[in-house]
């Protein structure tokens, strides 16, 4: 027996875990993979690798006239031209008054104990489109979905992540915009790398920001889009009002959302990549993405670039009395 | 209007047992349930792996954050790596850093007193509680005395039974960092236990 055999009989006798131990683990993943699959920008890999010149094939997704389509080659992303100053103003309009607009809603706050009944509706060029129903607490402390025609509940000991967690992170951000923009990069960080890592855990971004503007746009629009439940009036005013200040942000008129609703698309990178907002509330309702050749990941070793376009919209929202109630 | 029909983890039990790891985290990316057929494979030895260094208690909160990071960066995994365990254990490793101080208060207290704070969760243990051999009393000191990187190396391959490549790749470390890691492990240790030949002590530990 040599000492690394020594070291081996150390606390040798501690016993595997009894399954009860590894319960909690298993139904953390459970809960976090329920969330995901209907916040996540799923790209699902297409059938073999497409190529550049595939990818033409689906430029022309974006109507509407404010933000022209830019096809970038493959290899060499770049950052758009920076947008005109009639488009900057056109932006800056048509945020302020969705600013002014929502400022102006109803400031209604489920209770930390009520149900939040969603349906989330994502289509992707080439795939079927999917749908998905869940309830949650406003608080997060349980979630449920239908499984084979059964209510499966999974209880979360933290509900960070919940609607409760996402209002309050919204209603804690300072009002000016620069100061919310300040806020943005603290939290997703100032370089490519911290980027990066942060799009990774993301809800919204699966493509990591290139730019200072993109990440705080990332980050506000990621905030937006996991307040579905609720949200404080005052606090999306501001975070319209900030994005307006963000260098490059677009809008595009007459776009419409995964479910048929028209909307007005917000882009921090030419429109590779937007969030849908409804034309009359200027409520987030959905957020869109042209997958060119920017995106590709490594499978096998190998990189496969996706193109086509990814939609996803909260198709309904609704405090319901129970989970499992539409 | 009716619940759509949810695809599940458990409904493809039996064709996950035929994937390797990399397969499944692939699957994961499209199919976030897949991920707990990961868990259900690594979850024990990790568990069982930080339970030895943190007790039980704390081995539930490593276990569920380790999962839960291994998730969150499941689209970062290199699909060339077919099994998860060092991207896995490297993981843990890290969750397992931020209690160092538990960790090294806990093999401290065992050298003193002889009494084991992590066998203490454990009623079947109790033999092991009231009279640990002088040896692993040594032991355990030598442990406390690592640095955490060091330890982390020795562990690894001691109790997990990773590799040296395997350990390089948890830590991220290259291979050469491992061998000397461990190989400066390994002297402590000796020197812990006296210089004493390791074979003498068989008797002691009644092997």
């Amino acid at each position: 027996m040599n000492d690394l055999d020594l070291v081996r009989t150390l606390r040798a006798d501690v016993p595997p875990p009894a399954p009860s131990r590894l319960a909690a683990g298993r139904s953390r993943i459970l809960a976090a993979a329920a969330t995901r699959r209907r916040r996540y920008w799923r790209l699902t890999l297409p059938v073999g690798a497409v190529t550049a010149a595939a990818a033409v094939a689906v430029v022309a997704v974006l109507g509407g006239t404010a933000t022209p389509t830019h096809l970038r080659p493959a290899a060499t992303p770049s950052r758009p031209a920076p947008a005109a100053t009639a488009r900057v103003s056109l932006a800056a309009r048509i945020l302020t008054v969705a600013a002014r607009t929502v400022a102006a809603g109803p400031a209604t706050r489920p209770g930390n104990r009520q149900w939040i009944y969603s349906r989330f509706v994502q289509t992707q060029t080439g795939t079927p489109t999917q749908a998905d129903e869940n309830w949650i607490r406003f608080d997060g402390r349980e979630q449920a979905y239908y499984l084979n025609g059964q209510l499966i509940v999974l209880h979360e000991s933290s509900g960070s992540g919940g609607p409760l967690s996402s209002y309050r992170e919204l209603a804690a951000l300072p009002a000016a915009p620069s100061a919310i923009l300040a806020a943005a990069l603290q939290v997703v960080g100032t370089t490519q790398s911290q980027w990066e890592n942060w799009s990774s855990g993301s809800a919204v971004a699966e493509l990591a920001p290139r730019t200072a503007g993109e990440a705080e746009f990332d980050y506000l629009a990621q905030l937006l889009w996991n307040a579905y439940a609720a949200a404080p009036p005052a606090a999306l005013a501001h975070v319209y009002q900030a994005m307006a200040e963000i260098p490059g942000v677009t809008v595009t008129p007459g776009l419409t959302s995964a479910v048929g609703r028209p909307g007005i698309g917000v882009s921090a990178n030419g429109g590779v990549s937007w969030l849908l907002l409804d034309p009359q509330t200027y409520q987030v309702i959905g957020l869109g993405e042209k997958a060119l050749s920017r995106a590709s990941v490594m499978v096998k070793g190998a990189p496969i670039t996706f193109s086509g376009t990814i939609s996803m919209a909260w198709a309904d929202v609704a405090v319901v009395a129970a989970a499992g109630q539409r | 209007m009716t619940a759509p029909p949810r695809q599940h983890a458990t409904d493809q039990g039996a064709d996950d047992a035929r994937l390797d790891d990399a397969a499944l985290i692939e699957r994961s990316w499209h199919e976030p349930e897949a991920f707990a057929a990961l868990y259900d494979r690594h979850a024990a030895p990790i568990h069982r792996f930080a339970g030895r260094r943190l007790g039980d208690q704390v081995a539930d909160d490593v276990v569920g954050e380790t999962f839960l990071a291994a998730f969150r960066r499941r689209k970062r995994y290199d699909l060339r790596r077919a099994d998860a365990r060092p991207w896995l254990y490297g993981i843990a490793a890290n969750v397992i850093g931020k209690h160092r101080r538990a960790e090294v208060r806990m093999l401290r207290a065992f050298a003193r007193t002889g009494t084991d704070p992590v066998a203490a969760g454990h009623a079947d243990l109790v033999d092991s509680r009231v009279c640990a051999a002088a040896v692993q009393r040594d032991l355990a000191a030598a442990l406390a005395a690592l640095p955490g990187g060091d330890r982390d190396v020795l562990l690894l391959i001691a109790w997990a039974d990773l590799s040296y490549e395997e350990t390089a790749a948890a830590l991220g470390i290259p291979v050469g960092t491992v061998r000397s890691r461990l190989h400066r492990a390994r002297r402590k240790v000796r020197e812990a236990l006296g210089g004493q030949d390791p074979t003498s002590s068989n008797q002691e530990l009644d092997l």
